[in-house]
């Protein structure tokens, strides 16, 4: 045979025979089911390593230009974009394979006309299956396990982290609370450091105030051998509030801040000797618990103390000063400044004084029987505030030529023509003077406690007529006013009588519902005067409504005749009322005994018709007089006393409806 | 700020100035008036040379507003300033001179009776007086037509037959404008002017 014949390739096939999976025991043989055509073509799919196929060419291409490398080299210089032109060539294809498969798995109608096309059902070629996917570990058992022991690393990291720091703040060396204590010292007080020591100040110069005193101190760390002495002072500071913990800090103040201090207020009455009102003003009163709470450390405590005392030494200070320069008073008397006192009478015999308590050891006690009267604290306080923002607050000047320091008001005052009247009344209102107010406001108050208690027991005393006072809401520092209102009670819609009092500093002023105004001074007598001229006068004008609804008629009414048999009876206003048929009349008169109640003297003059028979043989009798006889009748009649205390009524007016109405049948 | 009313009273004859002012002086202090000060008025006069048609100039400082100072142009315009006119004037020397003689004052006591305020005065050149102004302001008010009625009468209880029957001209407001010291230092040039031409007239 000449010529090899060329090499037949032979592709080896294994017969499909089905494997045998398992052997029951009972003889039954299960087999592995043969993979389906779509299995097969999966299973050779994945067989087929695309990355190996494209190493094997290159693999291909590098040996071909190796072997003709100046070829190549020669040919590269020719056409430099051939191994790039070669990828991309490569790339098309595959992307035109990737959409013609797509295309064809999509099943997409071509441009093919019908009669060529066939029926889409028998011409599919490719069809999409799903990827198979690695089943999840079903056992709970294991999720379980594999959580816990996350959750276990996680938390260890965490308990390491907790456990450094708990570390850290356990180790209680001197030196780190040393340097913890003198932070809060810092975040609380202005502090500094000066060379070698470290020094504060507590005054209140950053709020604008001007007070000489440095406010000072000192920090001094102290070492463990004394930390247990405390002087009596800072013993009596603890014993304040018990849980004081100690603390590597001690603070020295200068020897005149240390102690507790307070301002007193006291009005007191000289006729009695005891205090009427007072109160006690220092700082601590206004911190409570916001600034301080009972587990400051004793630096705290002693430095909010200094403090404290230089509020009330400066505050009586500026007090004093005002004091002694004063000129126009108010007072009955002059202010008198002595030490760290200063007296005055505002009215005889009532006597204000200003004191300032400071006491090296003991906090200074406040009485607890004794109210204390807070709007003098609080206007005190608030002047102090307002003098401190003054001096910080300057309004810039608009333009900005202007001088410094004045208000918008002021400013424009000549150009907006202010006349002498308003630049008065301006610089009226910008003056703060302490002592103007400490004294208005002490006399406004006496005055007002004067009319509270006059009201109170006039109101009773007279339980006949209803008084109530109802004080106004709107009042001011220096300005109260009540309105009182009178009435009886069941006959309220009959009569009432409302009356204004307006009380001021330096007198007591009336309005009245007729729209006249009363001056009265501050003398509470002059108020129980007019109190109890207003009551008369109520109930005489109660009786006059009263009558004019049951019918009779006002014959004479006088506000005050002086009718009383004896001195000491005064009269306070008289009505002369009759009914309609002139038949009967009554006469009231209101009367005061002087140092006793108010007593309603009645006389009622009621004439009976006259039997014919009686008037026979007299000049009645006469023909001329018998048509108007009957008029006259009543004119010879006899004044007879009422009974008052049988007659039946609660009150005066429900005795007079009683009397008015049985007389009349 | 009210409506204020100036006039000048002629004293009677055969009295000189002082006599004149304590006769009206009693007159409002029978009123039942009482004394609340002093009070001065100050005019001066400025006038611009060089510029033509230039209108005389008055500075005018009145007690009763005391930080004020007014600057009028005859039936001209009228500003209201600071107290430093003055020394701002003298800055503009060049365009503006005193008058010769211009500087008039009035100086005198100030009564208050209720809402009404009396301002009796002794107007004077230099050192020697010239006559007696009274101005008279009723606070509430600053309508001059409202309150008219009540400044007359108060006018005649204290002038006598001198006062005004009706509102004169230059205190009637343009439409219904509020009185404001305008007016009053328009008054008050008026009644210098006044006092002037009769001095140059003796």
């Amino acid at each position: 045979m000449s010529g090899n014949p060329p090499p037949i390739k032979i592709s080896l096939q294994s017969l499909s025979d089905t494997k045998i999976q398992e052997i029951a025991y009972d003889g039954r043989e299960t087999f592995i089911q043969p993979l389906s055509m779509s299995e097969s073509l999966t299973d050779l799919a994945n067989r087929i390593d695309f990355l190996a196929e494209n190493e094997d060419e290159e693999t291909q291409t590098d040996d071909a230009t190796s072997t003709s490398v100046d070829e190549a080299q020669y040919q590269a210089k020719q056409w430099p974009w051939e191994n790039i032109r070669t990828q991309i060539q490569r790339s098309v294809i595959e992307m035109n394979v990737l959409t013609d498969v797509l295309s064809i798995a999509q099943n997409k109608p071509t441009n093919v006309p019908k009669e060529t096309a066939e029926s889409s059902d028998s011409n599919r070629y490719m069809m999409y299956d799903f990827a198979s996917k690695e089943a999840e570990p079903s056992k709970q058992s294991l999720q379980m396990i594999t959580k816990k022991r996350c959750l276990g690393a996680a938390s260890k990291i965490l308990l390491s982290g907790a456990d450094r720091l708990n570390k850290a703040k356990s180790e209680s060396s001197f030196q780190n609370t040393y340097h913890s204590e003198l932070l809060k010292l810092r975040q609380r007080w202005r502090v500094r450091r000066v060379g070698e020591k470290i020094l504060g100040e507590l005054s209140f110069r950053t709020a604008g105030s001007d007070y000489w005193h440095m406010g000072s101190f000192e920090v001094i760390k102290k070492s463990d051998e004394d930390s247990d002495t405390l002087d009596d002072y800072e013993q009596n500071l603890t014993k304040l509030t018990p849980n004081v913990p100690k603390s590597p800090i001690k603070v020295v103040v200068s020897s005149d801040l240390r102690g507790f201090s307070s301002l007193s207020v006291q009005i007191m009455d000289l006729s009695k000797d005891e205090a009427i009102k007072s109160c006690t003003l220092s700082l601590s009163d206004i911190e409570n618990s916001a600034m301080s709470s009972a587990n400051d450390p004793l630096w705290h405590r002693v430095l909010c103390n200094a403090q404290n005392v230089l509020f009330c030494r400066e505050l009586f200070a500026r007090l004093s000063k005002e004091a002694v320069q004063q000129k126009t008073l108010g007072t009955a008397s002059p202010i008198v400044v002595i030490g760290d006192t200063i007296t005055t009478n505002i009215f005889p015999k009532i006597q204000l004084r200003v004191q300032l308590l400071f006491s090296k050891t003991h906090p200074t006690k406040r009485n607890p029987r004794q109210a204390s009267i807070f709007s003098i604290q609080n206007a005190l306080m608030h002047l102090l505030l307002r003098y401190f923002s003054k001096r910080l607050h300057i309004s810039p000047p608009h333009p900005t030529t202007a001088a410094l320091g004045l208000t918008t008001q002021m400013r424009h005052a000549a150009v907006h023509h202010n006349s002498l009247n308003q630049l008065a009344a301006t610089a009226k209102k910008t003056t703060l003077s302490f002592v103007d107010v400490l004294i208005t406001m002490s006399k406004h108050y006496e005055v007002r406690q004067r009319v509270c208690d006059t009201i109170k027991v006039l109101s009773n005393e007279f339980s006949d007529p209803d008084v109530l006072a109802h004080w106004s809401l709107a009042s001011s520092k220096t300005e109260s006013s009540a309105r009182l209102t009178i009435a009886n009670s069941g006959f309220e819609s009959c009569y009432r009588s409302a009356v204004q009092v307006i009380v001021k500093p330096d007198c007591i002023k009336i309005l009245q519902r007729d729209a006249r105004s009363l001056t009265l001074s501050v003398d509470p007598t002059d108020l129980h005067n007019y109190f109890v001229s207003l009551v008369a006068s109520h109930q005489l004008m109660t009786v006059q409504v009263l009558s004019r609804t049951l019918g009779w008629t006002m014959l004479h009414v006088s506000p005050h005749s002086s009718l009383g048999l004896t001195p000491d009876i005064k009269n306070r206003g008289s009505v002369l009322i009759s009914s309609n048929n002139g038949a009967v009349s009554v006469a009231i008169a209101c009367n005061e005994m002087i140092g006793g109640p108010i007593q309603y003297t009645t006389h009622v003059q009621y004439t009976k018709a006259h039997d014919r028979s009686q008037l026979e043989g007299t000049m009645y009798d006469d023909p001329d007089f018998s048509l108007e006889s009957e008029k006259y009748l009543p004119l010879g009649g006899v004044w007879m006393k009422v009974n008052w205390p049988q007659l039946h009524g609660r009150h005066f007016i429900q005795k007079m409806e009683t009397l008015l109405t049985s007389l009349v049948y | 700020m009210g409506v204020t009313y100036i006039c000048q009273w002629k004293q009677p004859e055969g009295q000189n100035i002082q006599q004149s002012i304590e006769q009206i002086s009693s007159c409002v202090e029978k009123l039942g008036a009482k004394k609340a000060g002093l009070f001065q008025v100050e005019c001066e006069s400025f006038n611009a040379p060089n510029a033509p048609n230039a209108k005389t100039l008055h500075l005018i400082y009145d007690s009763e507003f005391p930080a004020s100072r007014f600057a009028l142009f005859e039936e001209s315009s009228f500003l209201v300033t600071d107290v430093m006119l003055s020394a701002f004037l003298s800055k503009l020397r060049a365009v503006w001179q005193p008058k010769k003689g211009g500087k008039i004052d009035c100086k005198g006591q100030r009564y208050e009776l209720g809402d009404f305020l009396i301002k009796l005065g002794v107007v004077s050149v230099g050192a020697s007086a010239k006559g007696i102004s009274v101005e008279l302001e009723y606070a509430p008010c600053v309508y001059a037509r409202d309150c008219w009625g009540m400044m007359s009468e108060m006018l005649q209880s204290i002038i006598g037959e001198q006062a005004p029957p009706s509102l004169p001209s230059n205190l009637q407001p343009k439409g219904t404008e509020r009185f404001s010291p305008e007016l009053t230092m328009q008054q008050y040039v008026e009644m210098f002017n006044n006092i002037r031409k009769t001095v140059v007239a003796r």
